[in-house]
């Protein structure tokens, strides 16, 4: 098994914390993240040794799978509240990370994951639909309803982000 | 405020996200797919097994046993296996389901529904252990008698349910906050998280003490109860309900799976129960009609979503008691000859019971109560030493014993 696998458990140690924090912000849950990312990762052992790039094969999992289960439900309720895990001492930059973390949550998957995409993994939008298997004009369209959402559930916050917008 | 999106990303990621431990997910991950490989293997062999039997029976005269197909009849063995110490574990031998858990020597087992016979319960195997929870790291300790893991098989077998041990079993050290369920074919394990669980503020030695599972039937939904509180999860969502106050105990599930007949904690020798819908709303309280009794009392779901049953006994008194839903009383079977058995579930009508051993009969039998004629007759049996502690009702039920 072991030179079956051989350079897979060096590549997750390596990668795996950034796919974790990209799954983190696609699901807003962490335990939904751990498991959209070992389910991720799982797929990419199955063809280890076959894969140019398995952190973009990853990557690309992440974002289709958690947009596919999307699509196949549609019933996904947002939350009603935000975790009550205060890490830091900071209790400001907390609270603005949980609202953060509640409006993104709030967003569907699909806006959610253009947002991490082009914010997050500072993908163009052409890469982005890329990796969604979407139009550039879909992602486009995303991104501006995704943002103009935030706007509406965080209207104590300005968005310093056109620049990356417009990319 | 003025924020810029990508920072304000990078530092909610980072501060939020989950726990870094990529030699689990890496570990996790190849556990998977070696377990998918071998599943494919195993259907490759089974499909090559089913062709080979279709020829056998195209030839003239031919023969045919049973082949492993997925959607064979569960089976359950007449007798019960004793497990040794070369058991395999679920991860090196995976099962599709089980009919039920059996404990030896305080360690917990599976029984395989096809035929492959026992398999070491996951939560006491590091695969499928978290490496940390709560942020304290996990390890495995010495199970202590009396401390057994809180487990619950679902209605059809496929899942496992179980609460972290404390000291007992396999996450130590740690007041349970979770539930983990495990899918036996794939190994899939998912996490669901209990608001405020009264055994995690209690402590870890009451963990395992008191807690209850109950799936519901279609396996959509689980409730954890212990001595005065229970909360609902449902499995879809991931979201947690808490029941009425007084809910304690074990729970049973209609067999349409909307409402739940749960045990008052508050009431003394528990004679009254009420039921309760999936929403959390109390539809109605029952009273076991039984003036002045001072024994121990166990309700369970009747034989359809219309009745409920109640055992009582108290000295050398006793009766089941089988009512509606509005407490009406239907029959009273005085002295049944399963008195002081746990009843399991349905099958064909009957009542499937465990019954304990007796100085004539060492072991226990698991056996069918006619509610008609309060006689019993045997199902299969469970060698002295052994003990079941959670069975697949569904399963059971439609189950061949060979």
């Amino acid at each position: 098994m072991s030179e079956r696998y051989a350079g897979f458990a060096e590549f997750v140690a390596a990668r795996g914390p950034a796919l974790a924090r990209s799954a983190f912000l696609l699901t807003a849950d962490r335990h939904a993240a751990e498991d959209l990312l070992q389910s991720a990762l799982a797929k990419a052992a199955a063809r280890w040794g076959r894969l140019r790039e398995p952190e973009a094969y990853v990557r690309r999992i992440l974002y289709t799978e958690q947009v596919s289960r999307w699509r196949r439900t549609r019933s996904e309720v947002p939350v009603a509240e935000v975790p009550a895990v205060a890490t830091s001492s900071d209790e400001e930059s907390t609270v603005a990370r949980l609202t953060l973390l509640d409006a993104l949550a709030r967003l569907p998957r699909g806006q959610r994951a253009v947002v991490v995409l082009r914010f997050y993994d500072d993908l163009t939008e052409a890469q982005a639909a890329a990796v969604l298997g979407v139009s550039v004009g879909t992602v486009k369209s995303q991104t501006h309803a995704a943002l103009a959402r935030l706007r509406t559930l965080l209207p104590d916050v300005s968005f310093s982000h056109d620049a990356a917008e417009t990319r | 405020m003025s924020l810029d999106l990508r920072d304000a990303l990078h530092e909610l990621a980072t501060a939020e996200g989950p726990d870094v431990r990529p030699d689990a997910w890496a570990a996790e991950a190849l556990r998977r797919t070696e377990r998918r490989r071998r599943h494919r293997m195993m259907s490759v062999a089974a499909g090559g097994v089913a062709v080979a039997v279709a020829l056998v029976l195209a030839l003239p005269g031919g023969r045919s046993t049973s082949p492993p197909v997925a959607d064979a009849v569960p089976t359950i063995p007449a007798v019960i296996p004793v497990p040794s110490s070369n058991t395999p574990s679920l991860s090196d031998k995976p099962i599709r389901r089980a009919s039920m858990i059996v404990t030896l020597h305080n360690r917990d087992y599976l029984v395989g529904a096809d035929g492959e016979g026992l398999r070491a319960a996951p939560y006491k195997d590091p695969s499928f252990i978290p490496e940390t929870v709560n942020g304290r790291k996990m390890g495995i300790v010495t199970p202590v008698a009396g401390e057994e893991c809180s487990a619950a098989l679902s209605s059809d077998g496929t899942k496992l349910a179980w609460l972290p041990c404390g000291k007992a079993g396999s996450w130590t050290r740690s007041p349970a906050t979770d539930v983990r369920v495990v899918t036996l074919a794939t190994g899939r394990t998912r996490d669901i998280s209990m608001p405020n669980p009264p055994w995690g503020r209690q402590g870890v030695q009451l963990v395992a003490l008191g807690a209850q599972l109950s799936w519901s039937p279609d396996g959509s939904a689980i409730v954890v109860s212990d001595a005065n509180l229970a909360i609902m999860a449902d499995l879809s969502t991931g979201r947690t309900r808490r029941l009425p106050d007084g809910s304690g105990g074990a729970v049973t599930w209609s067999p349409d799976g909307k409402t739940m007949l749960v045990t008052d904690s508050v009431s003394p020798f528990s004679d009254v129960a009420f039921l309760v819908d999936r929403a959390g709303k109390k539809l109605a309280s029952l009273s076991l009609p039984v003036v002045g009794h001072s024994g121990r009392v166990t309700w369970f779901w009747g034989r359809d979503d219309n009745t409920v049953d109640a055992f009582w006994s108290q000295g050398s008194k006793h009766e089941l008691v089988t009512m509606r839903r509005d407490g009406t009383v239907i029959r009273r079977l005085p002295n049944p000859a399963a008195i002081n058995s746990q009843p399991i579930g349905w099958r064909g009508g009957r009542l499937v019971l465990s019954l304990g051993p007796s100085a004539q009969k060492p072991g226990t039998y698991v056996g069918l109560l006619d509610p008609a004629t309060g006689e019993t007759a045997p199902l299969f049996r469970v060698p002295a030493g052994l003990l079941c502690s959670g069975y697949a009702t569904g399963l059971v039920a439609t189950a061949s014993i060979r």
